[in-house]
């Protein structure tokens, strides 16, 4: 089981929302991580064929996703961020719909299956117009579900989810994940630590790094720091990446990700996830002053 | 497929309670028929009748006699009446003496223009060489075949429901899910074009039947046997078949255009992605050259998809030839749109 991303590059004009995209993923749950514009969904539109790569393409146990055309698409389950369904059906006429389009031959069995899986059991004859968000999101995970797709895309799957739903949804993930590829793009750092075996960080459609977590972690060791100081005014926030203030009683504890010591009295800690986001993802007011001239 | 082909059906037709839509659509549009199918003349039908009665039950040999006598007669009185009238202004007759007079020539008066056009028809009828036709009754027919024009209501059906098939899924957002599953391109859209299709006929046949069966009610299918040419003079050209031959045909003609109408929408959904410039788009490309006809060259008008759903293209081409080379066209555009529409899949 392979996918593989082989230079994929989109343009959309003189914009490039993928720079030569490549990489190879094999069994397992990847997250996409990557501020807004990063090429997130692009990568995923490339995947599922909804565009056309300017250039390079995704390739399936070595064969063209695109040339594989139906077969490729029979492997696919994909929750887009946003969507709708029929409002006039019904939980399980939209799941019944789906089986068809699927050619899922036990359609009323797994019916039944996911819809208790994503807790929708009580809901399945009620229409789905009168859904909330949350509920219309499993649904759609459980039609994402439908056939038991080999690659599994899911962009913000935990968008519009209440905490419950989200720590549900998380190990729902982890339950499905054996036999095949998750690849889940997300703003979200901690669906990435509760969810993801490795994480491609994102930015300007080209990837700043790639593998699992812990590797992700070592990159920024060293690079965090705690310092208290009397404040933390404007001038601090915009000269260092904060990634925590904590008040104390002499001031604030400030948690900085910094390439060199920040201040005097800073001391080296224990980076997480959030560390990783903040050091590739976040510009200090000077960083953004240099992009944007 | 037969799986996806009934749910497009489904929801085409069953979802959103359509069934209810389609049957007030239906009741509307034969309470419409009904009221409005009539002998379109300046004159009363009922006296019309009653001299074709007269005609019918006279011998063939003694019909000219008959019509030369009431020519007369009424003549007769028409110059009475004015005669009157002038007695009356030059004081020989009093107020009372005259509305005397002109109410015994008011029957006469009321004939007199049903009478002209039995006179008429007998008179071009009698030139015509060869068999025994039924003129008399012609004017019933004329009203089936004047009713049967453009059908605005099952346009506005056609747009209503079969727009929805494909923007339908554009406006409420489940395209990307179903754009990625294995049947969500070739074999789906092979299921919305063949559920449209199969929609539209049938709705065409029922609406084509409704107007049969009201002409039935109000006229009776009595001569519906006899040549076409009886009543459509200008189709001499054209071979010799009967009413009921030609109806049948022009049905046939009707529906299939009506398919090549629902292939155009499917097309211009698929296109435009939005329910409302479809409509906008169709109503276009279709009514507006039907509407626009004085303005375009007349061919144009005869071979139209507006003369093909409006079921005159027969009756407008004159020439057989042509109304057959049109809906080839038709024929080949429509399997031309719905092969692109295959390949934007």
């Amino acid at each position: 089981m392979e996918l593989r991303f082989d230079s994929v590059t989109k343009k959309y004009g003189k914009k490039l929302a993928l720079d030569g995209f490549t990489l190879t993923l094999n069994e397992g749950v990847y997250a996409l991580l990557g501020p807004n514009g990063a090429g997130k969904t692009t990568l995923m539109n490339c995947i599922t064929d909804r565009i056309r790569p300017t250039s390079g393409a995704v390739f399936w146990n070595g064969e063209d996703t695109r040339k594989m055309g139906a077969r490729f698409r029979a492997k696919l389950g994909y929750l887009p961020q946003s969507f709708g369904l029929y409002p006039s059906f019904t939980a399980k006429q939209m799941m019944e719909y789906f089986s068809k389009l699927k050619n899922v031959r036990n359609a009323a069995e797994e019916t039944t299956r996911l819809l208790e899986l994503v807790n929708l059991t009580e809901d399945a004859n009620c229409k789905v117009g009168g859904f909330s968000g949350g509920m219309l999101r499993r649904l759609g995970i459980a039609i994402a579900l439908l056939g038991a797709p080999e690659v599994l895309i899911l962009d913000e799957p935990t968008a519009g989810l209440d905490p419950k739903e989200r720590i549900r949804f998380c190990n729902l993930i982890n339950e499905i994940s054996e036999n095949r590829i998750v690849i889940f793009a997300t703003h979200i750092v901690s669906d990435v630590e509760a969810i993801a075996k490795e994480a491609v960080l994102l930015r300007g459609g080209k990837i700043i790094l790639s593998g699992d977590l812990q590797t992700l972690i070592n990159s920024v060791y060293e690079k965090v720091w705690l310092s208290d100081q009397p404040n933390s005014d404007e001038a601090l926030q915009n000269d260092f990446r904060i990634s925590n203030i904590n008040k104390t009683e002499n001031g604030v504890s400030l948690r900085i990700v910094s390439d060199g010591k920040p201040f005097d009295n800073a001391v080296r800690t224990t980076p997480s996830l959030d560390d990783v986001y903040l050091y590739y993802f976040a510009e200090t007011a000077e960083e953004e002053n240099e992009r944007t001239d | 497929m037969s799986g996806l082909i009934k749910s497009e059906m489904y929801k085409l037709l069953l979802d959103r309670k359509k069934w209810l839509l389609i049957i007030i659509a239906f009741g509307i549009k034969c309470t419409f028929a009904f009221f409005t199918m009539r002998i379109n003349v300046g004159f009363s039908a009922g006296i019309y009748r009653e001299y074709i009665n007269i005609l019918s039950e006279t011998p063939e040999e003694n019909r000219g006699e008959y019509i030369e006598k009431e020519k007369c007669r009424l003549e007769e009185i028409i110059s009475a009446k004015a005669q009157t009238e002038s007695d009356y202004h030059n004081d020989i007759i009093s107020l009372d003496e005259f509305k005397a007079y002109m109410n015994s020539y008011y029957d006469a008066e009321h004939k007199q223009p049903a009478f002209e056009a039995i006179l008429e028809k007998y008179q071009r009828y009698s030139e015509l060489p060869d068999e025994e036709r039924i003129y008399y009754y012609d004017l019933d027919i004329q009203a089936l075949l004047g009713y049967l024009g453009f059908d605005y209501f099952l346009f506005l059906f056609a747009v209503i429901f079969i727009v929805p098939c494909f923007c339908g899924e554009y406006s409420c957002g489940i395209h990307p899910l179903i754009s990625v599953t294995e049947n969500g391109r070739g074999k789906l859209y092979f299921a919305k074009i063949t559920a449209a299709i199969f929609v539209m006929a049938i709705i065409s046949l029922m609406f084509c039947t409704a107007d049969f069966a009201i002409y039935g009610i109000k006229f009776g299918f009595e001569n519906c046997g006899m040549p076409i040419q009886t009543v459509r003079r200008t189709l001499f050209n054209f071979p010799a078949i009967s009413i009921a031959q030609y109806l049948v045909l022009n049905t046939v003609i009707k529906v299939l255009f009506d398919v090549c109408l629902a292939t155009v929408i499917c097309l211009m959904s698929v296109l435009l992605k939005s329910a409302i410039l479809t409509a906008f788009a169709v109503a276009a490309a279709v009514l507006m050259p039907w509407l626009m006809n004085s303005l375009l060259p007349q061919w144009i008008n005869r071979i139209s998809v507006g003369a093909g759903l409006s079921g005159t293209l027969l009756t407008c081409s004159e020439n057989v030839l042509l109304a057959v080379l049109s809906i080839v066209f038709h024929m080949i555009i429509t399997v031309m749109l719905g092969y692109i529409l295959w390949c934007r899949t």
